[in-house]
């Protein structure tokens, strides 16, 4: 027996430490013989990050990466760069924890993913990410979260921006995820194409979700729930692929009590700029239809659309003569409203920079709180004379609107311009079906 | 029992046997590096036979060709030297004053980062930190990266990355102590060399290159890879991206060249941070918003700021603030500073200063 112990350390060293000239063959800079298999599996009590990244090095394409229940710590962000067919998967949005405390990451990132084509995150949660985004993924074809969770469990304006980062990408779904603490977005999807967020759950986070400048959208059957406030929907001005975003459809969602005191640090981001209370902000968007939505509690209102003045100030229509500022085709209908009509009361509410305008504008209005809170959208620049064209809206007889003049906004000059849904009448226009490319989910394999 | 003693002995035989044999080594000193592509990457630097000799000096071999540019990127105080390998009888070809040359099937771009004793006085030693290899595989660009010895007689590939100390005295007589030098984990290259979703060289284009070579001051470097037969397509004039370093530059045009080496290879149409918007090449033509000027960031909270770059404000620009952070999600750039740029804040102080 000793002698076959002595031949198997032989035979184990020789694997090791003899050296070759073909350069596969060395267990500290190659993942080995399992290299074959598409599925590699881990478990966290042996889980060794260099091996993880040797494999994503070496030949991710086509693999599945299984994660065991457990708590997986990252000393760096997980690149994914150039790849074609990848899965990720743990055993559970639950079960299967990323955790980036002690990671030194520069970018501040649990996962960074670019330039792929179909990639499927499933089932585990990324915590404590370092100051950056959760999942970050730039230009992927075909992209599915499914049951993905991202969470800071403090609301620290240390915090990371965003949980779930998809951007300059096509065909992506998000669903069945889960995000706390992010202090721009939960869950954000910029210059896409064909996006599809449903079935998600926000939760304390400033906005819990955003969708900027994309072109085809849906998301519904999300709950939003004490965020500060529940969705954004905007176009940024300045951006490079998508100038605007057109054709979001919002329906059947539910925005619950989402008056949490913003947790940013006043700053340059429109997220740190608003102040709670509100279920849906809109700004500087064209086609979008909100329907068959509930909004509950939400202290300033279930929805609030203003032009791009709200964002920015000094916003010049001259010299961006590109972007559309004001709102375009907006048709809000059939929704469910249960806060308007009391007082509002929100702490917080002044610290922000919005805040004000808003206060000022219920004030005006007696402090009665609208269920829809509209900017005119008229206004002059340079000279020139801009005015947006109205929401159509059609709601139950007791949705409380407000619709004001935020012509100088920066000033608290507002003039009520409406109070009657009579105004908001019209043909909407609706949302224009499309075709998205699925990328299969074997999640529940 | 006698049967399993047997297969162990002759496992390891085979293995043994797989073992280097002289004739896979490089070849010899005096002929053309020849590099067989499909056995790249290798495990040791010395395995390419990049240079003669004692490999730390550097000396080039046969086929690689050293070069340098006129307004290098800042990389926490680190030295480089570099080289570019062609195989025999291939050359580079022009695309443009402002694009990277094309390069041939094969060729390595090879860059070292090394920390002088006193960058006053090179002869007063040095140490090699890491060589990073940029390969032009059949279809693609692979980034290979190999990490020295405290010996300085080989570098072994390093997949994932690490972090080393280093100290330097600068230019100006200062000590920098560098306490996490980052190398990169081969992954991260691309964060930095991504153009239009592929892998791409950064440097060797010809605005960048057009300078004189490493050890002739007055042989112009692209005059001279012209003559030696190894680039092909340059027209009569060409533009020059001017050294940042050279203090009598005015400051707008100072700015720009920092800018253009240090941030614009994500901060272009077609890089990494597209989305964003900020287009700060040096050939950008554009005016307004893409500039940074009163452009609100697309996806990061400045505290306290507002726009990228207020002009005649470095104070209120967000631009100077993240250069002075070294801390994650601020630090810009992302790769390559752990520690201030002290050089490069100046200069952008006084570019955003003098910005109308």
């Amino acid at each position: 027996m000793k002698i076959i112990r002595l031949l198997q350390l032989f035979f184990i060293l020789s694997i090791i430490i003899i050296p070759s000239c073909d350069d596969n063959d060395d267990p500290a800079t190659d993942p080995g013989e399992i290299v074959e298999s598409s599925l590699i599996s881990f478990e966290a009590a042996t889980f060794s990050e260099d091996a993880f990244i040797i494999y994503l090095t070496e030949e991710p394409n086509g693999k599945t990466f299984s994660f065991g229940a457990g708590t997986y710590s990252f000393t760096n962000t997980i690149p994914l760069a150039d790849i074609d067919n990848l899965t990720i998967k743990g055993a559970g949005i639950n079960e299967t924890y990323f955790d980036f405390s002690n990671s030194t990451s520069t970018t501040g990132e649990g996962i960074a993913a670019v330039d792929c084509a179909n990639l499927l995150f499933c089932g585990f949660t990324i915590q404590n990410t370092n100051g950056g985004n959760g999942i970050t993924a730039r230009n992927i074809t075909g992209l599915r979260f499914d049951g993905v969770g991202t969470v800071w469990p403090e609301t620290s304006s240390d915090n990371g921006a965003y949980g779930i980062y998809p951007v300059e990408s096509d065909d992506v779904i998000v669903e069945n995820c889960y995000t706390e603490g992010a202090v721009d977005a939960g869950i954000y999807s910029g210059q896409n194409q064909r996006v599809i967020m449903r079935n998600n759950v926000m939760t304390l986070n400033v906005f819990g979700m955003e969708a900027e400048n994309n072109i085809h959208v849906e998301v519904y059957g999300n709950e939003f729930t004490r965020n500060t406030t529940g969705l954004l929907v905007y176009d940024n001005n300045g951006v490079s692929r998508i100038l605007s975003g057109s054709n979001c459809k919002v329906y059947n969602n539910t925005f619950t009590n989402n008056n949490e005191s913003n947790f940013a640090e006043l700053g340059s981001s429109l997220a740190a700029d608003v102040p709670p209370g509100f279920g849906i902000l809109y700004s500087a968007t064209s086609g979008l239809e909100i329907t068959g939505n509930t909004f509950v509690d939400n202290e300033c209102g279930g929805i609030i659309g203003v032009a791009y003045y709200l964002v920015d100030f000094n916003f010049d229509p001259n010299a961006d003569s590109l972007f559309t500022f004001l709102n375009e085709d907006i048709y809000i209908h059939d929704n469910s409203f249960s806060s308007g009509g009391g007082t509002y009361n929100v702490a917080g509410i002044l610290d922000r920079p919005a805040g004000p305008l808003v206060w000022y504008t219920f004030a005006l209005n007696g402090n009665v709180r609208p269920d829809i809170f509209l900017d005119q959208q008229d206004y002059t620049a340079g000279g020139a004379p801009y005015a947006g064209t109205r929401a159509v809206i059609e709601e139950s007889s007791d949705v409380v609107i407000l619709e004001a003049n935020f012509v100088e906004a920066g000033n608290n000059v507002v003039v009520i311009t409406s109070t009657s849904l009579d105004d908001f009448a019209g043909a909407g226009l609706t949302h224009t079906n499309f075709d998205l490319v699925d990328t299969p989910s074997d999640c529940e394999e | 029992m006698k049967k399993r003693i047997f297969v162990f002995i002759l496992f390891s035989i085979m293995l043994l046997s797989n073992s280097c044999s002289i004739e896979d080594k490089y070849a010899p000193i005096n002929e053309y590096t020849d590099i067989d592509l499909s056995q790249v990457p290798f495990r040791n630097l010395s395995d390419y036979g990049f240079f003669t000799g004692d490999m730390k000096a550097l000396n080039p071999a046969q086929g690689v060709y050293p070069y340098s540019l006129t307004s290098p990127s800042f990389a926490d105080y680190s030295a480089k030297e570099r080289f570019i390998y062609l195989p025999e009888g291939t050359y580079m070809e022009y695309q443009g004053d402002f694009n990277a040359l094309q390069f041939p099937i094969g060729a390595i771009i090879i860059k070292n980062f090394m920390y002088y004793n006193d960058n006053r006085d090179k002869s007063l030693g040095r140490n090699i930190i890491e060589t990073r290899l940029l390969v032009r595989k059949e279809t693609k660009w692979k980034p290979f990266s190999y990490k020295w010895n405290d010996e300085q007689t080989e570098a072994n590939r390093l997949i994932v990355g690490g972090t080393v100390s280093a100290s330097t005295i600068a230019q100006d007589g200062s000590l920098k102590e560098i306490s996490k030098y980052v190398i990169p984990r081969e992954l991260d290259c691309r964060t930095c060399h991504n153009l239009n979703e592929e892998m791409s060289p950064i440097g060797p284009k010809p605005a960048n290159l057009n300078r004189s070579t490493v050890d002739d001051l007055s042989l112009n470097q692209i005059d001279y890879f012209t003559e030696e037969g190894i680039l092909s397509g340059i027209p009569s004039s060409i533009s020059q991206i001017p050294d940042y370093s050279d203090s009598s530059l005015d400051p707008i045009t100072r700015g720009k060249a920092y800018l253009d080496a240090n941030c614009a290879y994500c901060h272009r149409q077609g890089g990494t941070a597209n989305a964003n918007g900020l287009y700060i090449n040096w050939d950008y033509e554009g005016e307004g918003i893409h500039t940074g000027i009163f452009k609100i960031p697309t996806n990061f909270n400045a505290p306290g700021f507002q726009y990228d770059i207020v002009p005649g404000s470095p104070d209120e620009s967000i631009l100077l603030y993240r250069m002075t952070q070294t801390e994650a999600p601020a630090v810009m750039p992302q790769l390559s500073r752990s520690i201030n740029d002290d050089i490069g804040l100046e200069i952008i102080r006084e570019y955003i200063s003098n910005l109308e």
